[in-house]
């Protein structure tokens, strides 16, 4: 029986695992080089029969080895999973700007979302948004707003009645008188946004069936600078912080006194004036005013104690200059060709 | 309004350009729409004055003169039978744009002219080409014309309340308030002649309360002839034809004052007297257009002693009107009823001018005034002799309104306040007189009634700019303004629309007017006895009073033809993407009209076919009948619905393939497949339509307490599978009920796992389920128990065969 040699040198194990180009070499190599039946195993477990006094040199000098092996073969496997791995990568390879897999999302209507948008506006003031019926009493759609009985407006080409009692709303401010009725006592602060009707000739800037929103704040102290600058934070929060707004008279309402109307300055041309504010660099956005006396007596409102202010405004004419649609017709075509631009 | 500026400067200082001038309008109240240029397209043409004038040697009827323009010394020929050597003419040179044409230099008659002298028509001043238009001899060689004879003219919508600015002095007042340009009334200074009207006329009114004044003037030896060039231009730029230089001094009066006033032929008078009366039943009257107008009582005549000679405030009568042979001219300056001035022209159809001013109301105290000035203008143009002294019948009450106004009212209203000295400075530049508190409204005020109507002037005039922006600082109300319900059903609309157009379905907003026979359309079968919505088309809809068309002459009874539409629209346009729902409402008659209808909120849903372009990942799925299924589920559990579905019969839907949603035995509404039939006959195209109409307010009822947590409980659960041969005609929806009763609190979850047709005609359906208790962990037995009472119970109540 032969000694069995307590040397060992790693250098030729080391060379051969460098030329190593597959996994299962590297294992054949482990078994061979590192097994239980390898140089420097068997090196290892005679360390017992080493002379006392080299045992502990020998040891840890085989010990390097044995480590020098094992993280060897640890590199060279690395390096091996990596490159192999950088092939399968390479081979999975894709074209990454083909277009992705889109969940589908339906189009939002350019009417709902400008009237969402400005509900959202006046909840955040504390207004309360309410509806009321299309197909009104003329009672409210015009006697309450003090359109008397002989108002143009009344006439058969300015509203659509069903009898002479019953109409379709021509404007949401019914709604005002309503709500006000509802509560009984100020404070109110509402906004309704509706459909209304008027039986106009339809063509690219006239509909007979469009949609507005009405706006009412009454309490005990509210002015028409309150109206100015609650309406100029809707008009900055739906056209952008930088608009202007301003406010000229209007006496065509007989229910606001003093009545008003808001232009905000042409976003197309900056206030320089163009072709679609008319060159005038305003265009005019709604009608507004304080709500007349006559109004709040009409219903029990003492006008010495409460002020009120109320607008309405066309949210098809909203739009148009939000999204630059030149045919009101569009909104209620609901073509995909147009909904898929503006939605 | 058209209101030409050389006619307001006769009045007020005009200090702005007309830009200017039609902002300060605008923003003050008097809506300044768009502004004329007369003449802005004279662009070299020019004042010349005649040198010489000698006969064309080729033409008898034709001259050449010789023309100083100013820059040079020109030959023109010209036809006009009126020109003469000294005079001022306007003159374009070759090449001038004449009525939209280029001047050419072309030999008339052998010889060339070098321009051309204008007749008013040729400059698009008015339609007379009688002859060339001559200047005012002080006018110099050369000076552009557009600055002899343009002019700007602001067009003003003028609203109901304010009658007083469809005349120019009413304009000019506000101009005068704005800017601080003192107002120049005009004054007319009368010589008066011959025997005073009174002794040779008479004048009655019968009927006050339609009429409460009438003065009456009368002017002799009047010579009809065409009104001088001044007047003429200032109708024509005021959009009023000139006629004769009678009718032109009431038109005149009428758009100097606002106030419309008639000239009668004296000597057409009948009995030498006006009887101003209500119309007999069915009196017929010839107006001045012609035309014959059958009356009512209800209307006011204005009558000789024998008959109608006018109809009161809106048209004279053919008969007795100004004509060329007229002498003597009786002025008839009445006030009259707005209210009736606007029942008799609609009635009639009849809007003149003088009615556009009687319905919105006409100052009462200019009534003799506006006679004066035409009496003025008719000796001045007409070379008349004013008889002396007016008939003048008057009931008319115009004591003055006075209004107790304290100028904090203004910072109760407008948010700033004006002293008691801003307020009268204001109020008296618009002619009120104040001597706060008392304010004493001019009688062409009609429209200022209270203190709030004061404010507005004040604020109006001083300009909106001036008041500060503030944000609202009152109480937020604690109290609904509406019902409760109504809040929660918009809040659910809301959710929904995320929900759906998530689920990618595009958002609709259609018409709510359908035609007659739109309902009908969409109905196949009328014998249906449909229940709720699934019957809305077969209901009566609401008809219109005066539709504008037939398409739009209804109210829609359901949503459902505005979904058809939309889709057939579109199908033509787009090959996927046809998924839409629609938030609206229908509108269902209820009790006669002495109701309002009931407004249904609804949400329709349509699809069909793709909603996903085909792309290089595939082809989207078809929509079908489980993919509506689906999103009906998914709206009723986002809105808290516990729903139960059940076949039902729809008009417009397959037969065997439609459904409605109940809870708590209400009714929520339909979904199905449009009948093949009904596809075709409105063109949808080869794939299924799938639509549904949901009932949000019953949505709302049945949302119940929301989501409730119960636990989370701890102990595994057993899976269990069945599957069961049944008859084609027991309904899934029964076996899940039944499998739920029997599952009872230990099921958690149920799931149908396959469905297939067996070779006997019965179909097979396997579910697969969790049982769980909160109490223990179930053993194998207790878990096979449950199955097996299942299993039972489907043997039993629906006759299923375990498989």
């Amino acid at each position: 029986m032969s000694t069995p040699t307590l040397d060992y040198d790693p250098q030729t194990a080391l060379a051969e695992l460098r030329g190593l180009a597959s996994l299962n070499e590297l294992e054949d190599w482990r078994v061979a080089h590192l097994g239980r039946r390898s140089g420097i195993m068997t090196a290892l477990s005679g360390l017992g029969q080493a002379p006392a006094d080299q045992r502990r040199e020998i040891g840890q000098r085989l010990n390097t080895a044995k480590q020098a092996l094992e993280r060897a073969l640890e590199e060279r496997k690395d390096e091996l999973t990596r490159s192999q791995l950088g092939e399968q990568l390479e081979r999975e390879r894709i074209d990454p700007t083909l277009p992705g897999r889109v969940p589908p999302r339906g189009l939002s209507h350019p009417l709902v979302t400008v009237t969402q948008q400005i509900c959202e506006l006046f909840r955040r003031i504390g207004f309360q948004i309410v509806e009321g019926p299309e197909v009104e009493w003329e009672h409210y759609n015009f006697t309450m707003l003090r359109l008397t009985e002989d108002h143009p407006a009344r006439d058969e080409t300015d509203t659509y009645w069903v009898t002479d009692k019953m109409l379709l709303r021509t404007h949401t401010s019914p709604v005002q008188i309503r709500a006000l009725e509802y509560v009984k006592q100020p404070p109110i602060r509402v906004l309704v946004p509706g459909r209304v009707y008027r039986p106009e000739a339809v063509d690219a800037s006239h509909e007979s069936n469009f949609h507005q929103i009405e706006g009412l704040l009454v309490d005990d102290r509210t002015t028409m600078s309150d109206m100015m600058g609650m309406l100029t934070y809707m008009a900055r929060g739906v056209f952008g912080q930088e608009r202007k707004a301003r406010f000229g008279c209007d006496q065509g309402f007989p229910f606001v006194e003093p009545g008003a109307q808001m232009s905000i300055d042409c976003a197309v041309c900056r206030g320089e004036g163009c072709r679609v504010c008319r060159y005038s660099g305003w265009l005019e956005v709604l009608g507004c005013g304080m709500v007349h006396p006559g109004v709040l007596r009409g219903l029990n409102i003492d006008p010495a104690k409460y002020t009120g202010w109320a607008f309405g405004v066309g949210v098809e004419r909203i739009a148009m200059m939000k999204y630059g649609v030149d045919d009101i017709r569009l909104f209620q075509g609901n073509d995909l060709r147009f909904l898929r631009q503006v939605g | 309004m058209k209101v030409p500026l050389k006619w307001l400067a006769r009045y007020v200082e005009l200090d702005r350009d007309a830009d200017q001038l039609a902002q300060l309008l605008t923003a003050s109240g008097t809506e300044v729409e768009s502004i004329d240029r007369l003449g802005a397209e004279w662009d070299n043409l020019t004042v010349a004055e005649i040198l010489h004038i000698e006969k064309h040697p080729n033409a008898d009827r034709l001259h050449l003169a010789t023309v100083n323009t100013g820059a040079s010394t020109m030959r023109v020929v010209c036809g006009a039978p009126n020109i003469a050597a000294g005079q001022k003419v306007p003159f374009a040179p070759v090449g001038a744009l004449i009525q939209g044409h280029a001047l050419e230099a072309r030999p008339i008659r052998g010889i060339v002219s070098e321009g051309m002298l204008c007749a008013a028509d040729e400059l698009g001043l008015s339609p007379d080409h009688s002859g060339i238009l001559i200047l005012d001899p002080s006018e110099t060689p050369g000076k552009p014309l557009q600055a002899v004879l343009g002019d700007e003219v602001l067009n003003v919508s003028v609203k109901p309340g304010r009658g007083d600015c469809l005349g120019m002095i009413g304009i000019a007042r506000e101009v005068s308030a704005l800017s601080g340009k003192p107002l120049r009334l005009p004054s007319a200074p009368l010589a008066e002649s011959g025997a005073p009207i009174a002794e040779v006329f008479q004048l009655r009114i019968d009927c006050p309360d339609l009429c409460p004044r009438f003065v009456a003037r009368l002017i002799r030896d009047v010579e009809i002839a065409q009104s001088p060039w001044w007047l003429q231009q200032l109708l024509h730029a005021s959009g009023v034809r000139a006629i004769n230089n009678v009718v032109d001094v009431t038109n005149y009066i009428m758009l100097d004052w606002g106030k419309p006033i008639h000239a009668y032929d004296f000597d057409y008078l009948r009995g030498a007297q006006i009887i101003v009366r209500r119309a007999t039943e069915g009196e017929v009257l010839r107006t001045l257009d012609g035309i014959d107008r059958t009356l009512s009582p209800d209307m006011c005549v204005i009558a000789d002693a024998e008959g109608g000679i006018g109809l009161g405030g809106i048209m004279g009568g053919a008969d007795s009107e100004v004509k060329d042979a007229t002498r003597n001219v009786l002025l008839e300056s009445a006030d009259f009823d707005a209210v009736t001035m606007r029942r008799t022209a609609k009635r009639l159809g009849m809007h003149s001018e003088a009615v556009r001013r009687f319905e919105r109301g006409v100052d009462p105290a200019i009534t003799a005034v506006a006679a004066d000035h035409a009496c003025y203008w008719f000796a001045e143009l007409a070379g008349g002799k004013v008889a002396p002294g007016a008939l003048d019948v008057d009931h008319e009450d115009r004591t003055p309104r006075v209004i107790d106004f304290d100028p904090a009212a203004t910072g109760r209203l407008l948010g700033k306040s004006y002293s008691a000295e801003h307020c009268s400075r204001i109020l008296t530049s618009l002619g009120f007189e104040t001597s706060l508190p008392k304010v004493v409204v001019p009688s062409w005020r009609l429209d200022v009634l209270e203190p709030a109507d004061l404010v507005e002037e004040i604020a109006r005039i001083t300009g909106y700019d001036d008041l500060p922006v503030t944000m609202p600082t009152g109480e937020i109300p604690l109290n609904p303004a509406q019902p409760p319900e109504w809040a929660t059903r918009l809040e659910l609309e809301d959710r929904l629309r995320e929900l759906l157009k998530g689920a990618g379905l595009n958002e609709a907003v259609t018409y709510s007017l359908i035609a007659a026979d739109t309902n009908s359309q969409l109905v196949l079968d009328v014998g249906l006895d449909a229940p709720g919505l699934a019957g809305a088309l077969l209901r009566q809809p609401l008809p219109l009073a005066n539709p504008m068309s037939e398409d739009q002459a209804f109210l829609r009874t359901t949503l459902l033809p505005s979904l058809t539409r939309i889709y057939e629209i579109n199908r033509r346009q787009t090959d996927y993407g046809r998924w839409f729902f629609e938030v609206g409402r229908a509108y269902w008659p209820r009790g006669g009209t002495r109701e309002l209808p009931e407004e249904k909120k609804l949400l329709g849903l349509i699809l069909g076919g793709p909603n996903a372009a085909k792309s290089w990942l595939g082809e989207a799925p078809a929509a079908d009948y489980a993919t509506l299924h689906g999103l009906v589920e998914l709206i009723l559990r986002s809105a808290g619905a516990e729903a139960r579905f059940e076949p039902v019969k729809h008009p417009s839907l397959h037969p065997g393939r439609s459904s409605c949603a109940n809870a708590n035995g209400e009714y929520l509404g339909y979904f199905g497949e449009l009948h093949p039939l009904l596809r075709e006959r409105l063109g949808l195209g080869p794939d299924p339509v799938l639509v549904s109409e949901l009932d949000l307010e019953a949505l709302v009822r049945q949302a119940g307490r929301g989501h409730r947590y119960e636990g989370i409980r701890r102990f595994p659960p057993v899976g269990r599978q069945i599957t069961v041969a049944l008859d084609r005609s027991v309904e899934a929806a029964k076996v899940k009920a039944l499998i739920e009763r029997e599952g009872g609190d230990l099921l958690t979850e149920l799931g149908l796992a396959d469905v297939f047709e067996l070779p006997d005609g019965r179909r097979s359906l396997s579910y697969s389920f969790s049982l769980q208790s909160d109490e223990r962990t179930l053993t194998d037995d207790e878990a096979n128990q449950v199955r097996d009472g299942i299993l039972a119970a489907l043997k039993q109540e629906l006759g299923a065969e375990q498989r």
